[in-house]
């Protein structure tokens, strides 16, 4: 269950994890997983060229033609991060992410937009059984696959992951889950709550990254399932009750255990095993006990990890990468375009929404009013069309959101009808009325800046991870903005892992940042990002600092984190009561304006047609698969039969 | 001598200890001491018990959260002297003398290499400097030397990196040895190891040499007029035989005695260019202790930077008699007059006094 | 002093990189204090004028963010000459009352105070520095000077008091002190003007080290970033990706090439003041 410091347990030390499958379970740990992927992929969108460019490239002219010569047996990915500190441990915070995926297989690629369909990895077939008024059965039936050490992969081992994922709190399907039997030792058998949907619970599934039994089962008691079981049935009723039970602290020592234990080696089960790594590479070699190895013709894979954005864009430009995951400014946007080798494709995380997060708990933003008036001082259109810029590419791209709220503008769409859209608050861009807002509250606007009600300068501090070319230039953006007005503004930029803990412990006035994720098609899992996952995800953490319990209009006094996770868990979509919770929940956010929420934009990936061809075409549902680590779309191309050596 | 040797010791030891002095109150005083924010988040974890929070944290800082102060003053000063500098924050059970010792290697390759070159290539331009000086080809190398040691190094690591790394592939984009080569004595992995430290190595010295080539002229220049040289040539010793024994010879103790001094230094010079280059190095792994907050990794790396400059500095004042014959008793050597020698003449290199 | 002036100068007007140097210098101090009144940003900045080539508007074309790279430039020549005198100067301030104090005091004093100035001297200053600017996190220009001399200082202490010890045996300050003039006086009428020059000289050095460290600070994100400055300029520009095309290369190459500038005229017109000081030089 989702636990205080958790997100250390998975934080990454070293890249940009592939978005996990978006769904409301997806909690803590996997979020985290979503979290940097997503965000970084969705940095390459952030900034997406407007217009063509037509200068010349600098490097246009001097690019070498290499790489051509004979067959390329290696495939190179481009990656931003720090390979300096390195777990063979998935639950260790520097978990080198890059093996995800390609040593270490996911049971399932969720097939996006359909939660129940999937590309079978590691299960051949997952099956959906029984009532859902006495509960559901998924079976996941395994396949023959065999872990590097020789050894078969079993269900114990998917047992096992399960149990750690469940101490760790990283997978919320344990909130919904009644058993889980291995009746033989290729089957794993989940049994749900009565009145869960298993559609809501299958990228749960979908994302476990079994490890092997033979070097973590002794970190698990013999009692560990009924321990998590009964934990969770007291977190069910109260989550504070949970941590400090005797369970729930039996449960936790186990997962602390579980993720400071340092495998020597990686024992893994994918198509690629790993064969050297160092500070800045890693290279793999092709498995061939993986189940379906003869799928892959590419013998050798490689990373190469550089430690900022701006190394990663001329070594993609000039052809060093056949594929490259990074956030990329519209200058690098409109160069990659012009490169005839070069194919940016859409990325499987689909869409975020971006926008402004307020400290509720930090004077002057616990004014409602504050939080207006900064919403009117800041032109969205603008922000959108002129810094994030527009794709030339078409599809997707950058959209300003219309009415504020965390729900991406395509989803309104579908779940609020016109007059409820028209009831909500537009804050269009009027700083006259902002002026006069805040000077209602009693700011000043003296010569030497804004002076707030309680007589002290007002200055702002606008947090961003560093190194993320959108943030980077969105805060500066704001800075200049507010200093402009007269709002001392300073820019602080700590590394990601910093700024995430910043972030959920609560340490900061405004984040630029996502605020919500994902093209996913149920609207309330959206909010239990800013809600849940930003704000008291735990006691410790008050994250946002919204609630803990508050009144929502239409839902009652609620505690916010709880509420919001249930209801996109268990309330069955295309239902009255689902229509009016997420018309109720999105009034509340446009009028209480915890999050301002600025647009939305979908993130792109490039690849390089100079050594590989036959790359899935354009909109390929490949390309908009969600996996663990950051390359899964690239090793399902691959086993699709895509993807060659010229 | 013994006696001389016994207090260079002594002094250097209250070096060291007043830099982990200042370490520990570093931590300690910190805003929102990350001490107790440690524990404080361990207890809301649960599992564990007071004791064993208290062991972790105790672990993780080398010292004892609860103690009275001044205990756990010493009991940092005493774990730190034997080497226990606690563990690292944001890898978990990982050792920080651990982590030092794997990133020291690679500075102390990188360091020690574009010491030697800049050094070499300074000695040779400033003699030539020296020796031609009303010459015009002088003066402009001169102009061309003093600009080179203004520009700050890490603008020229950025310009190197894009042109030969990034967009034409001549070196290699990052790291210290390609994946592909096994650590050991063999030559692919060293020449791996070579063409990586390029790039830093190169950044340091473009931007370092021009210093010691003015240094070395300032030094040649004032030999050159010194009187044993005028008489040296007053006996009609040839000019070959002047400039090698006399004027060569005497120019270059004050510029031994700077090379070793500076090798403590550059181990904190190393910061920004092995940081561009993504380069393993000491440097690098302060970058990325202090932008993750990880404070005792943090502090490991300054204590590590400022030892190499006690370490050296001591070592110069040990063996300074044995190279330069005219200093009879040990101890005279004033490394300060070495440095404000630079200063004079406007050649301390542009760090001013920060490398 | 006006002989002192005088013999800068002709000092100068002997060396032109020199001379040129002082000239740069003095323009940056220009800019720096009427810079505000000239230069403005564009309070709503706009993607949509985003890197336009130079022109005559835009003399080093535009940014990321649509802003004149020039006024930029002019703008930010103010926070950093700020940050990197005051640091120099508080530098030369403790580094020089120290050295006189010592010197001329002696005694306990002196050796106690020589010991803590050796430490200083041989801690690395920058690690320091990048150590406690991540602590402090201030965008305050008077604690980030602070923090730029937080070593600094020690080198001059120990080559002024080494000055003023000479001095102190030397005859007219046995003659001023058989005068009955109070420290003070001695101190400021006779020592001071002794050590000036090269204090100077080590100012310019210093100002130099200031710069380099602060600009260092603000690349790598590690000091918190507010208005325009150098540093984020190149930050930004390089996170944009602004080397890619000929047209947005100037919002990167330009703060750049302010800072090389400003900083080789600072070491050049050391070089006049080297001269000034070392007759030995002039001679050659």
């Amino acid at each position: 269950m989702p636990r205080p410091g958790l997100w250390t347990s998975i934080r990454s030390g070293t890249t940009p994890p592939r978005l996990a499958a978006a769904t409301s379970h997806v909690r803590t740990r996997n979020t985290l997983r979503l979290g940097r992927r997503h965000a970084v992929a969705v940095v390459a969108a952030i900034l997406l060229a407007g217009g063509a460019l037509t200068g010349t490239s600098a490097y246009a002219a001097s690019r070498r033609s290499h790489g051509h010569a004979a067959h390329a047996t290696t495939f190179t990915f481009g990656r931003q991060g720090s390979l300096l500190t390195r777990s063979f441990n998935p639950y260790n915070p520097n978990w080198v992410n890059f093996l995800s995926n390609t040593a270490m297989m996911q049971l399932a690629f969720q097939r996006p937009f359909d939660l129940l369909g999937y590309y079978p990895e590691l299960a051949s077939s997952i099956t959906i059984s029984g009532s859902m008024a006495t509960g559901r059965h998924i079976t996941v039936t395994l396949q023959r696959d065999q872990w590097t050490n020789g050894k078969p992969l079993t269900s114990a081992d998917v047992f096992d992951s399960f149990l750690i994922e469940g101490a760790g709190g990283g997978n919320t399907i344990w909130i919904d889950l009644k058993n889980v039997t291995t009746p033989n030792a290729h089957e794993i058998v989940f049994t749900l709550l009565p009145g869960i949907l298993a559609d809501q619970v299958m990228p749960s599934i979908d994302t476990i990254i079994p490890v092997p039994a033979s070097q973590y089962a002794h970190l698990l008691p013999a009692s560990l399932k009924a321990e998590l079981l009964a934990d969770y049935r007291i977190y069910r009723k109260s989550p504070t009750n949970a941590s400090s039970s005797t369970v729930g602290k039996a449960v936790a020592a186990v997962d602390k255990a579980v993720v400071a234990f340092s495998p020597a080696r990686l024992i893994s089960d994918g198509p690629y095993e790993l064969h050297a790594i160092n500070t800045s590479e890693i290279l793999m070699s092709k498995w061939r006990g993986f189940w379906d190895a003869s799928a892959f013709t590419i013998p050798t894979l490689k990373f190469t990890v550089l430690g900022s954005n701006n190394a990663v864009y001329p070594a993609m430009l000039s052809g060093a990468f056949d594929e490259t995951l990074v956030g990329m400014p519209k200058l690098i946007v409109g160069q990659a375009e012009h490169t005839p080798h070069l194919t940016l494709f859409k990325n499987g995380d689909g869409t975020t929404v971006k926008g402004l997060f307020f400290n509720l708990r930090q004077y002057p933003f616990n004014m409602r009013g504050v939080r207006q008036a900064i919403a009117e001082l800041i032109n969205r259109q603008a922000l959108v069309n002129d810094v994030w810029g527009q794709f030339r590419s078409g599809a997707g791209g950058a959209q300003v959101i219309k009415y504020p709220s965390p729900i991406s503008p395509t989803i309104q769409a579908a779940y609020l009808t016109s007059t409820q859209v028209d009831r909500l608050n537009p804050y269009n861009y009027d700083p006259t009325a902002a002026r006069k807002t805040l000077e209602g509250l009693g700011f000043k606007d003296s010569s030497g800046g804004w002076v707030m009600p309680n007589g002290k300068p007002f200055d702002v501090t606008i947090m961003a991870p560093s190194g993320w070319s959108g943030p980077d230039l969105a805060s500066t953006y704001l800075g200049t903005l507010f200093n402009g007005i007269g709002i001392h503004a300073q820019v602080v930029e700590p590394q990601y892992e910093q700024f995430y803990s910043d972030l959920t412990g609560g340490n900061f006035d405004m984040i630029y940042f996502w605020t919500s994720c994902c093209e996913i098609t149920n609207p309330l899992s959206e909010l239990t990002l800013p809600l849940s996952d930003y704000n008291y995800s735990s006691p410790s953490e008050p994250g946002l600092g919204i609630g803990p319990v508050t009144t929502i209009p239409g839902i009652g006094r609620v505690n916010v984190s709880n509420a919001i996770t249930r209801e996109a868990a268990a309330v069955p979509i295309a239902t009255k009561r689902f229509d009016k919770l997420v018309y109720d929940w999105v009034r509340w956010f446009n009028s209480a304006l915890p999050v301002y929420d600025i647009g939305f934009q979908t993130a792109f990936s490039v690849y390089d047609t100079s050594r590989f061809t036959d790359w899935p075409p354009k909109g390929s549902p490949i390309f908009e698969t969600q996996t663990q680590g950051s390359q899964g779309q690239e090793i399902l191309a691959m086993q699709e039969g895509y993807i060659h050596a010229r | 001598m013994t006696r001389y040797i016994i207090r260079r010791l002594a002094s250097a030891l209250a070096v060291v200890y007043v830099v982990i002095s200042i370490s520990f109150f570093m931590i300690r005083l910190m805003p929102g001491n990350p001490m107790v924010a440690l524990e404080e988040q361990l207890q809301l974890e649960g599992g564990l018990t007071m004791q064993e929070i208290q062991a972790k944290v105790s672990a993780i800082y080398a010292l004892q959260p609860h103690a009275p102060l001044w205990q756990q003053y010493f009991t940092y000063v005493a774990h730190a002297f034997q080497g226990n500098l606690g563990q690292s924050v944001s890898d978990p059970g990982t050792s920080v003398v651990h982590i030092i010792a794997g990133a020291l290697p690679w500075t102390i390759f990188a360091v020690s290499l574009s010491l030697l070159l800049s050094f070499a290539l300074g000695v040779g331009i400033g003699s030539f400097m020296a020796a031609f000086q009303e010459h015009r080809s002088a003066k402009i190398v001169t102009l061309i030397v003093s600009f080179l040691g203004a520009v700050p190094n890490y603008l020229v690591a950025i310009l190197l990196l894009y042109f030969l790394a990034d967009l034409h592939h001549v070196f290699p984009l990052g790291g210290a040895y390609s994946a592909s080569t096994t650590p050991g004595l063999n030559l692919p992995f060293l020449s791996s190891a070579c063409v990586h430290a390029a790039l830093p190595v190169a950044a340091y010295v473009i931007t370092s040499f021009g210093g010691w080539a003015l240094t070395m002229k300032g030094s040649a220049t004032s030999v050159l007029g010194a009187e044993y040289v005028r008489a040296a040539q007053a006996w009609g010793l040839g000019r070959r035989r002047v400039t090698q024994s006399y004027v060569g010879r005497n120019a270059m103790l004050p510029m031994v005695t700077s090379l070793a001094l500076s090798l403590g230094f550059m181990f904190g010079g190393s910061v920004f260019i092995e940081t561009y280059f993504t380069y393993p190095g000491i440097g690098y792994y302060l970058i990325q202790s202090v932008t993750n907050r990880d404070y005792s990794l943090m502090m490991g790396c300054f204590l590590l930077i400022t030892v190499a400059v006690v370490v050296s500095n001591m070592l110069v004042d040990l063996l300074y008699p044995l190279i330069d014959p005219r200093i009879q008793g040990p101890g005279k050597v004033q490394r300060v007059k070495v440095q404000s020698a630079a200063k004079d003449s406007g050649t301390l290199p542009q760090s001013g006094g920060l490398s | 002093m006006s002989s002192f002036l005088r013999s800068l100068w002709t000092a100068a007007r002997r060396d032109k990189a020199a001379m040129l140097g002082g000239v740069i210098i003095t323009m940056f101090i220009m800019l720096a204090v009427f810079g505000p009144l000239i230069a403005h940003l564009n309070p709503t900045p706009s993607g949509a004028n985003a890197y336009r080539g130079p022109s005559i508007r835009d003399p080093l074309g535009t940014d990321a963010l649509g802003q004149n790279v020039l006024a930029e430039i002019v703008l930010g020549t103010r926070p950093v000459m700020e940050i990197g005198l005051l640091a120099a100067l508080l530098t030369v301030s403790v580094g020089v009352v120290i050295g006189l104090v010592t010197g001329y005091v002696g005694g306990v004093l002196d050796s106690v105070v020589m010991r803590i100035t050796d430490v200083f001297l041989t801690i690395p200053g920058l690690p320091l520095i990048i150590v406690i600017a991540s602590l402090v996190q201030s965008s305050n220009p008077l604690v980030l000077a602070l923090i730029l001399s937080v070593t600094a200082w020690a080198g001059l202490a120990r080559a002024v008091r080494s000055q003023a010890l000479s001095l102190r045996s030397s005859d007219f300050l046995e003659a001023a002190r058989l005068q009955g003039l109070p420290l003070h006086d001695v101190v400021i009428r006779q020592l001071l003007p002794n050590v000036g020059p090269y204090v100077a000289i080590h100012f310019l050095l210093d100002v130099t080290g200031a710069i380099y460290a602060e600009v260092g600070l603000f690349l790598l994100g590690i000091a918190p970033v507010s208005g325009t400055n150098w540093g984020e300029m190149i930050n930004v520009a390089m996170s944009q990706g602004a080397l890619f095309t000929t047209r947005s290369m100037y919002s990167l190459l330009a703060p750049m090439a302010a800072i090389v500038i400003l900083q080789v005229a600072f070491v050049f017109f050391a070089r006049a003041l080297d001269v000034v000081f070392n007759p030995r030089l002039q001679s050659q």
